[in-house]
């Protein structure tokens, strides 16, 4: 009887689970200090009185994990997504069929972890042809800021930040943890906001003279130690 | 036999008739395992070999559509008969004429093999690809343009189409065509390999020369594959001009400081000039450099660090020995040949 009660219940829950199945995009905002991103055309004030104009941004985020801590449950979303300015899709993620009803908070890369970057040829979002690649260190570029700013000594003043690398001791992979103040219902609401701001990644560079980080090293660790302080909840 | 009959009877040879072509047609590019060789590190799986990818490998590695001036492909680097090596250029040119800082490898029996370049920076063979097509003094293109030149052409979209059942060509479809043809270079019908299969006999120098060898290189050289596959400062003078540090680009550690992937010696002989900068001319100039006196260099690899003493007809007899390793069948092997019209 007791079996026969439980299985009876099972079925339900099951019901109940498949039958409820939400989507949520989330949707990222390039921002620098609140000011909405725009390529080329704008200047910023980040820590002085220099304006920097920024030309690309690119970055990688992936393995998105949705919690709902109450009930322990998880929605996890294996694949990695390229966020490109001059691509505004890109920045919307669409996430499909979650059965969790609630989330309360939201883990995520930046960046591509080491299994993949040892994988071979990829396709989508991972292919080469992306221009997210290093080819003579193989390796995807899990963050790319490029731009001009007159603080720059550099030719043209211009500043460029390639951030990757997945080799111990330069692996410059960075998990996000990101706590919603209260929790969000996904039955009445499905959309989330997730801002980036840019001048938290510049934060402690001193553009003047440290203006070109290109390839896996101890200075690409420092800017990408500042990932996880980019990303708020616009709530 | 009745009408009924021959027809059945007509029908059952054809269809067994049309089953051994199709098969046959389809499958007639085959990696050879080769007796004595450690299992291959390349994930045949995520790539299956089939003859439409293999030929569309090749058609690729021959097309100068790949540089961004369509002057240079990866053949101009890469000829068959050294062994897929730029023969006698020390340092491997270029677009515009433009000179590499360092010497073309051979490429040979790659499914074997864990890093690629010389410091080892590529971790996976099919992301080898775009090191040459990316770099500026040698194809100067990237690889959105590529596939963007390549969806141009009627002749790849319908060949991308047989290979990978897509006619929308991406990165990810050139990397692997590319990759089919790179594993079938498979180099394993020297004289060596018919010595230790017992279908021939080495001469009494060649002998006395695979003794020496096995005793003083095969350390680093081993196997059927000739190389273990790991980096060694072998003490080479540094050239200040070049300023390569080999694995110390990639790693970032001193102790990586004038380390270079051991290279197989499969084809040696028709692969000259030698090293990671192409500093000798021919094997003679190779073996006198192993014949100097190395005990008092604190950075060489321990196994060379000491000097290697050579007897009588040692030398003479070791270059005889690296001579077996040639292997005409694959030099002159149609199958790897610009077939222009396929
Ligand atoms: C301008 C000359 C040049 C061209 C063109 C060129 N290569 Fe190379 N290739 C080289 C050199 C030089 C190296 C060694 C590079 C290094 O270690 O920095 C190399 C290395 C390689 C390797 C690695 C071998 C090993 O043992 O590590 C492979 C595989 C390869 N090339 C394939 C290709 C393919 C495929 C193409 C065409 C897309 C190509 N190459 C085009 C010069 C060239
Ligand atoms: C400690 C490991 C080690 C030992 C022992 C060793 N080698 Fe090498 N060998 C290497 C490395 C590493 C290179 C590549 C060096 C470079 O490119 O700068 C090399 C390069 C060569 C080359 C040039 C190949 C080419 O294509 O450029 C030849 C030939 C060669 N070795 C033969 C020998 C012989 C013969 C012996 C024994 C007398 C020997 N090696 C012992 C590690 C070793």
């Amino acid at each position: 009887m007791k079996i026969f009660i439980f299985s009876w219940f099972a079925i339900l829950n099951w019901f109940s689970n498949n039958s409820a199945q939400h989507n949520l995009q989330i949707n990222f905002q390039p921002v620098v200090k609140n000011i909405v991103l725009q390529l080329n055309t704008k200047a910023y004030f980040i820590h002085s009185q220099d304006s920097i104009f920024i030309t690309t941004f690119k970055m990688y985020v992936g393995k998105i994990i949705l919690n709902d801590e109450e009930l322990k449950e998880q929605f996890v979303d294996e694949n990695y997504h390229l966020l490109n300015v001059e691509n505004v899709e890109s920045f919307k993620i669409d996430l499909k069929n979650l059965t969790l009803k609630k989330i309360s908070s939201i883990d995520f890369f930046v960046g591509v972890d080491s299994i993949e970057n040892m994988k071979g040829a990829l396709d989508g979002d991972l292919d080469v042809s992306n221009a997210m690649y290093w080819t003579w260190n193989s390796g995807f570029i899990n963050f790319k800021l490029e731009g001009h700013s007159p603080i720059c000594k550099s030719i043209h003043h211009v500043f460029e930040f390639h951030i990757g690398g997945f080799k111990h001791p330069n692996n410059s992979l960075r998990k996000v943890h990101l706590q919603l103040k209260t929790p969000m219902d996904l039955i009445s609401k499905n959309n989330l906001i997730i801002k980036i701001d840019l001048a938290e990644a510049l934060n402690n560079i001193e553009l003047a003279t440290n203006n070109s980080i290109v390839e896996p090293s101890t200075e690409a660790l420092k800017m990408a130690d500042n990932f996880a302080k980019m990303f708020s909840i616009s709530e | 036999m009745k009408k009924n009959q021959k027809i059945v009877f007509v029908f059952f040879v054809s269809t067994i008739f049309s089953v051994v072509f199709f098969s046959f047609k389809k499958d007639k590019i085959e990696f050879i395992q080769p007796k004595g060789f450690p299992k291959p590190l390349y994930d045949f799986s995520k790539n299956p070999l089939t003859d439409a990818g293999f030929k569309l490998g090749r058609k690729l590695f021959y097309d100068p559509i790949l540089s961004k001036d369509s002057s240079t492909s990866c053949n101009s680097c890469h000829l068959q008969f050294s062994g897929f090596t730029h023969v006698d250029h020390a340092l491997s040119h270029g677009i515009h004429g433009l000179k590499g800082n360092r010497n073309s490898p051979v490429l040979v029996n790659l499914a074997w093999q864990k890093f690629f370049m010389l410091d080892g920076g590529v971790t996976n063979l099919e992301l080898q690809p775009l090191a040459p097509l990316t770099n500026p003094v040698e194809m100067d293109e990237n690889m959105a343009h590529v596939v963007m030149k390549l969806n141009r052409s009627h002749y790849y979209r319908s060949h991308f189409q047989q290979a990978f059942g897509d006619s929308l060509i991406t990165g990810q479809h050139v990397l692997k065509a590319l990759t089919q043809f790179l594993v079938m270079l498979e180099s394993y019908h020297s004289k060596f390999d018919k010595v230790m299969n017992g279908e021939e006999k080495f001469s009494v120098e060649e002998e006395n020369g695979f003794r020496f060898f096995k005793k003083n290189c095969a350390a680093c050289h081993i196997n059927q594959t000739f190389t273990d596959g790991a980096f060694h400062n072998i003490g080479l003078p540094y050239d200040a001009e070049l300023k390569d540090v080999g694995r110390m680009k990639i790693t970032k550690d001193k102790r990586d400081s004038l380390k270079f992937k051991t290279p197989t010696l499969r084809n040696v002989a028709a692969s000259y000039p030698y090293m990671h900068d192409g500093r000798f001319k021919n094997l003679d100039e190779v073996i006198d450099f192993y014949a100097t006196d190395k005990s008092n260099n604190l950075a060489v690899d321990k196994l060379l660090r000491r000097k290697i003493i050579f007897k009588n007809n040692d030398k003479k007899d070791l270059l005889a020995f690296l001579k077996t390793l040639t292997d005409k069948e694959f030099l002159n092997d149609l199958k790897f040949r610009d077939w222009v019209n396929e």
